[in-house]
């Protein structure tokens, strides 16, 4: 497993990144990640939400807004850290719930080594839509669930991390990680959100409380500034978990990730700074 | 599972050609991998496509994938109710699931694809 620490971008620059990073696992048979952070406070759209609930949200006014490929709900970037991870379609966990738990637990185990109280979520919560089950056997047969709530951090979804709270939102847990996938013809690229602190520069209503904020671990070294996250001890014996659980080495190369020409970086790029693709829905 | 259709390795299937044009739809496995359906979008009738081709997109409640042309040719027909009732794909994947039917430039690209068999055999050798 190779991954690479970017410098803070911009939406579209991060979103054109992470899918050559989706085209190069596929082109190399490797899995690739590539951890980021936002230059400016930016909304990062599910592939199929639509703008207009994004840009009606008062709380949300003047907030950049790109889509990204993956599914899911909407982020609201700059006080997280975001793991986009890039595994071969045929991977062994390379399958929708498997990856979810590879990358969920290995969090946890991390944490847990950390003295941080964390655990996965069950799912739904206060009358929310429930995410993928891995005991389901099938599609749903009684109609497509409704859509959520617009933030993914207000959803709930089997295997979301969740620290326990007194009277948080849900009122028993507090999510801290979510994620969403787009499944391509030769890689699966897998978007997550780890919520490090509370995101100041936007408005209560829509600020969620992060690992700062939850059980802070001691000499943590992130120093978030609602703008960008410094490397931390917490990510990286994440992604080493991680690369275990995958069953590979990590190999962390300086420098930034640098797309292959045909990877498709540029073409991408263009598509993620235009309204055809941000607005088409 | 119907005997007569063909599949392509990223689960669509497609009918042999009657009158010129084949129904192309996606495998019970793929709808079940998928599970929760939210989302769905099709292509326009009349859009030329070559084989390999995104044709549309599917959102389950964690995930997005594209829906392929297993042959090149024109959109012909979309089912456009489906987006409106996509627990059919689940229910009846090879029958009222239909998602577009194409007019293949070359018939013989359908016999190229895999036979039952074969996709069984793919199946069986990937992760959900």
């Amino acid at each position: 497993m190779i991954a690479w620490w970017d410098p803070p971008a911009d939406g579209a620059t991060n979103m054109a990144l992470d899918e050559a990073l989706a085209a190069e696992a596929a082109r190399l048979d490797r899995v690739l990640v590539r951890i980021s952070t936002w230059s400016e406070p930016t909304l990062s759209l599910g592939a199929f939400q639509a703008i207009a609930e994004a840009r009606a949200h008062r709380a949300l006014e003047g907030v950049k807004i790109v889509r990204r490929p993956s599914g899911g709900g909407a982020i609201l970037h700059g006080s997280d850290v975001t793991l986009a991870v890039a595994v071969p379609r045929l991977h062994p966990r390379g399958g929708t719930q498997q990856l979810y738990d590879a990358v969920h637990g290995a969090l946890v185990a991390e944490l847990t080594a950390r003295g941080v109280v964390a655990g996965l979520s069950p799912g739904a919560a206060r009358g929310e839509r429930s995410g993928s089950d891995p005991e389901a056997s099938g599609a749903s047969t009684s109609g497509p669930p409704a859509e959520g709530p617009l933030l993914c951090f207000d959803r709930r979804a089997v295997g979301d991390v969740v620290l326990p709270v007194a009277d948080g939102r849900f009122g028993s847990d507090s999510k801290i990680l979510g994620s969403a996938q787009r499944r391509l013809r030769g890689a699966v690229l897998q978007h997550g959100s780890l919520l490090l602190g509370a995101n100041r520069l936007v408005a209560e209503d829509v600020r969620h409380p992060g690992l700062d904020q939850l059980q802070p671990i001691p000499g943590s070294d992130w120093g978030w500034r609602g703008g960008s996250s410094g490397g931390t001890a917490l990510v990286r014996g994440w992604l080493t978990r991680l690369a275990a659980t995958l069953g590979d080495g990590l190999e962390t190369p300086a420098g930034r990730f640098s797309p292959s020409p045909e990877a498709g970086y540029e073409e991408g790029l263009d598509r993620f700074r235009q309204d055809s693709w941000n607005a088409r829905r | 599972m119907q005997q007569d259709v063909r599949f392509a390795k990223s689960h669509e299937w497609i009918s042999p050609v009657v009158g010129g044009v084949a129904t192309v739809g996606i495998s019970a496995y793929a709808v079940e991998a998928l599970t929760d359906l939210v989302f769905m979008q099709l292509p326009t009738v009349g859009r030329k496509v070559k084989a390999g081709e995104s044709i549309g997109e599917i959102e389950s409640v964690k995930a997005v994938s594209d829906l392929y042309a297993p042959v090149s040719g024109e959109i012909v027909e979309v089912n456009t109710s489906l987006p409106d009732q996509l627990e059919t794909l689940g229910k009846d994947p090879f029958g009222a699931g239909w998602i577009v039917k194409i007019r293949p430039d070359q018939p013989a690209e359908i016999e190229a694809l895999l036979d039952r068999a074969a996709y069984e055999a793919l199946i069986g050798s990937q992760p959900h």
